[in-house]
């Protein structure tokens, strides 16, 4: 790209592919171990999460029509207690998953700083300064919050998916699928949503300089 | 006033909006209702009660009720995010003509990143509360009044008993708050410092590298990238100790109505039943509760950003700036009399002592100096950079304090030392001050500048884009672009700070030859170290350690043999070397 100036777009070559999440794949293979925890954590914190509707029903279904006060007490300490763990969970899960985040920013911040100390006079000359510092600073706090929320969202999320769909499944395999039934076009609502919302935040960031 | 009431001030402007989107949502919490109460219905009289003719109507009501459910929700949420841009809209511009109105004192004392990171960073803190954050809070307070109402209505003893856990939850998100707002400032602080760092270093890329320092700026950076991490860390930390504890408490919930629910039920005071769809209606009063920790993270990252945006926005420059109004033109008479001045953060060291002179339209005065002399700073006084600690600057005889400061900075031009050129074409850089000009006329002060010639030989001309601060071109050429840039403006007053110390003598006297006949009508003020910038001076001033030691013409302070001569003696001798030097050469 030749020189421009602070109102010049410079467009973004490359399309998305899933390279780019290979290349974050690399940042977080140092992490694995720290990471394989969280997912156990996580796994742990939905099944305890489970657990409350699960006694709520034996509760509504057996538990009081009989009108056992005492098992009604017992189940609501193994309430109280499934809680309890899904707050322990909670509280780790907090602390490792900023940790690796944050750790992973550092690392990505770090590797373009460096980068950005060998490339020659010419990349500096060719853009206006600002252009360049949005790039080092404020791009990875939008990883930031893919990898703080989006990340985590996402593998929490999958986990309670599958953990329901077999639960579903248990239950009527056939009503199911039914429900089911709507998800193709969820999916493609939301591969076309993506596309606009990259086309979208690539004009938003070409004005974002100062 | 708090930062609550200053976002109002910005969000005022669209109040129609704010509460057509917070009765859309109030609406909308309608909706929210009508669809576990349906299903209710479905299960009670289709199910239980076998009446299948219900099942059709019933389950259209509840598609027609999910559609406006999710048509009002994105209606109210498009609203929100409309107010939050207008306001971040409104914040910026503000912040922006801030930024013009302030003074040097200001931009020496801070870091272009730290501006940087308000303009950008803080900013979107900001929008993000307006934009989400406040309806979440909105929703999550509707919901939970809409919640107790319904389950008011079926179970009020039960209801009172979910009510009376809530003071604890409101407790501990008083404390996180209160933990949270220091943190969420130290971030900021922490961003603003790495942002300064990277900014310094993409600026002095090339001193890094000519000094091949990359390894002490990766180390430096570092340091800040690391603090950076670890102040978000503290942020984890406080969340880490607050939210399970908030995450429990309202899981307690469903516990008690589980517990005291069906003890009623077996006493026989509730039906199974209305525990059942008391039930059904408790994510209602949950989900409020899980999302305060997480709502206050997000109003804590606003408060923290709205200080140091309000702080920005109230610092008043010590120099007024006020709007450019319509006068007579400045005639350019400058006196100075016994001007003193020392910077306001080292009162002790004077830069300038008891300066006094005059000078009228027409006359050319010369100022040398050693650096440190005062040379700039006496010429930073006359555009009113600074104001004077001691005495007065008089412009047309009046005390220059009484000037409108637009009004004499469109009548003064001033050739800095330190050129700054814009990364834009160099016909919009000539044309900075006058954009009126047309091309006749740039290319006629570019001419005066001796500039034409080179940039005419460029080969896109005067449309070239120069990068930032002028990079690409010489030395040389940047002054004469910015001599250029400061003739297009035909003011009363000129001003050249070492403008020709780049370019050789030759093009040095040419340039001079043609600024005589351009300057007949105004005031020039020329800063040189070199004699032969301001030897055809109407009067030369030496300064030495801001005090005027000699002044006089070139003839009368040769024949003083005092410091200008000294000067004038070294310099002839160097000449004559050079030229000597030049005969030998090949």
């Amino acid at each position: 790209m030749a020189r421009n100036k602070f109102n010049v777009d410079e467009e973004l070559e490359t399309e998305f592919n899933w390279s780019h999440y290979k290349r974050i794949g690399a940042y977080i293979k140092p992490y694995k171990k720290a990471l394989f925890i969280t997912l156990l954590i996580i796994l742990t914190a939905n099944v305890a999460g489970m657990l409350g509707p699960f006694f709520t029903k034996i509760a509504i279904d057996e538990i009081i029509p009989n009108k056992d006060i005492s098992l009604l007490i017992g189940i609501s300490i193994l309430f109280i207690l499934s809680l309890v763990v899904i707050g322990i969970c909670m509280r780790y899960r907090i602390q490792w998953i900023t940790q690796i985040g944050q750790n992973i920013l550092k690392d990505m911040r770090l590797d373009i700083f460096q980068h950005l100390q060998k490339l020659p006079f010419s990349y500096f000359d060719n853009r206006p300064h600002g252009k360049i510092l949005i790039r080092v600073v404020n791009y990875i706090n939008t990883l930031s919050d893919l990898l703080s929320n989006g990340l985590i969202n996402l593998i929490s999320d999958i986990i309670s998916v599958i953990i329901t769909l077999i639960f579903m499944f248990a239950i009527d395999a056939k009503l199911t699928l039914y429900s089911l039934a709507l998800l193709p076009i969820l999916g493609l609502l939301v591969w076309v949503i993506k596309n606009m919302q990259r086309k979208a935040y690539q004009v938003l960031s070409n004005n974002n300089l100062i | 006033m708090n930062n609550y009431q200053w976002i109002w001030s910005y969000v005022k402007k669209n109040k129609k909006k704010v509460i057509s989107a917070t009765l859309i949502l109030l609406a909308n919490s309608f909706f929210v209702v009508i669809i576990p109460i349906l299903s209710g219905k479905l299960i009670d009289e289709v199910i239980a009660n076998n009446r299948v003719q219900l099942l059709v109507p019933i389950l259209l009501a509840m598609i027609g009720a999910t559609l406006i459910r999710t048509v009002t929700r994105y209606i109210y949420q498009m609203f929100y995010e409309h107010v939050g841009q207008d306001a971040q809209f409104e914040i910026r511009q503000d912040m922006y003509k801030k930024l013009q109105e302030l003074d040097f004192d200001f931009f020496n004392h801070n870091r272009v990143g730290d501006i940087m990171a308000r303009m950008t960073g803080d900013m979107d803190a900001i929008r993000h509360f307006v934009s989400w954050v406040c309806y979440n809070i909105a929703e999550c307070v509707i919901w939970f009044a809409v919640a107790i109402l319904v389950m008011m209505n079926i179970d009020w003893k039960l209801t009172l008993a979910l009510v009376a856990v809530t003071p604890i939850i409101f407790i501990f998100t008083q404390k996180m708050s209160k933990a949270a707002h220091p943190v969420f400032l130290e971030i900021r602080e922490s961003f603003s410092r790495l942002n300064s760092m990277v900014e310094e270093n993409i600026s002095g890329n090339r001193v890094v590298k000519a000094f091949s320092r990359e390894e002490y700026e990766i180390e430096k950076f570092n340091h800040f990238n690391n603090d950076y991490r670890k102040r978000n860390l503290d942020s984890a930390n406080v969340s880490k100790k607050y939210l399970p504890w908030l995450d429990g408490f309202a899981g307690l919930l469903a516990v008690i109505t589980l517990l005291l629910g069906g003890l009623f039920v077996i006493q026989g005071s509730m039906s199974i039943g209305d525990l059942v769809a008391f039930n059904g209606f408790m994510w209602l009063l949950n989900m409020p509760m899980r999302m305060s920790g997480w709502l206050i993270n997000d109003v804590q990252r606003f408060n923290a950003s709205c200080v140091k945006i309000r702080n920005l926005l109230n610092t008043e420059p010590q120099i007024m700036v006020e709007d450019r109004k319509k006068g007579k033109k400045i005639s350019g008479y400058v006196t100075f009399e016994n001007v003193s001045f020392a910077f306001s953060d080292d009162p002790e060291t004077p830069i300038l002592k008891n300066v006094s002179f005059s000078v009228r339209p027409g006359q050319t005065v010369g100022i040398l100096g050693e650096t440190g002399s005062g040379k700039s700073t006496l010429v930073n006084l006359i555009a009113r950079f600074y104001d004077p600690t001691d005495g007065e600057v008089l412009i047309d005889q009046v005390n220059a304090k009484e000037w409108p400061v637009r009004k004499l900075r469109d009548q003064i031009s001033m050739v800095m030392q330190d050129i700054f050129l814009f990364s834009n074409t160099i016909e919009e850089n000539i044309s900075f001050g006058n954009p009126y000009l047309n091309m006749e006329q740039i290319q006629r002060v570019a001419a005066i500048a001796d500039a034409h010639s080179f940039i005419a030989k460029m080969p896109e001309g005067y449309d070239t884009i120069v990068g930032e601060r002028g990079v690409g071109l010489s030395g040389g050429q940047k002054q004469r672009i910015s001599l250029a840039r400061a003739l297009a403006k035909d003011p009363s007053i000129l001003i050249l700070d070492d403008t020709t110390s780049a370019v050789d003598m030759e093009t040095e006297s040419k340039i001079q030859k043609e600024l005589t006949q351009l300057t007949k009508t105004k005031t020039t003020f020329i800063i040189a170290h070199r004699i032969s910038s301001v030897r055809e001076a109407d009067f030369i001033l030496v300064l030495d350690k801001g005090e005027v030691k000699e002044r006089g013409t070139h003839v009368e302070l040769v024949a003083k043999k005092g410091m200008y001569y000294d000067v004038y003696k070294r310099q002839l001798g160097l000449v004559e070397q050079e030229e000597g030097g030049a005969t030998i050469g090949p």
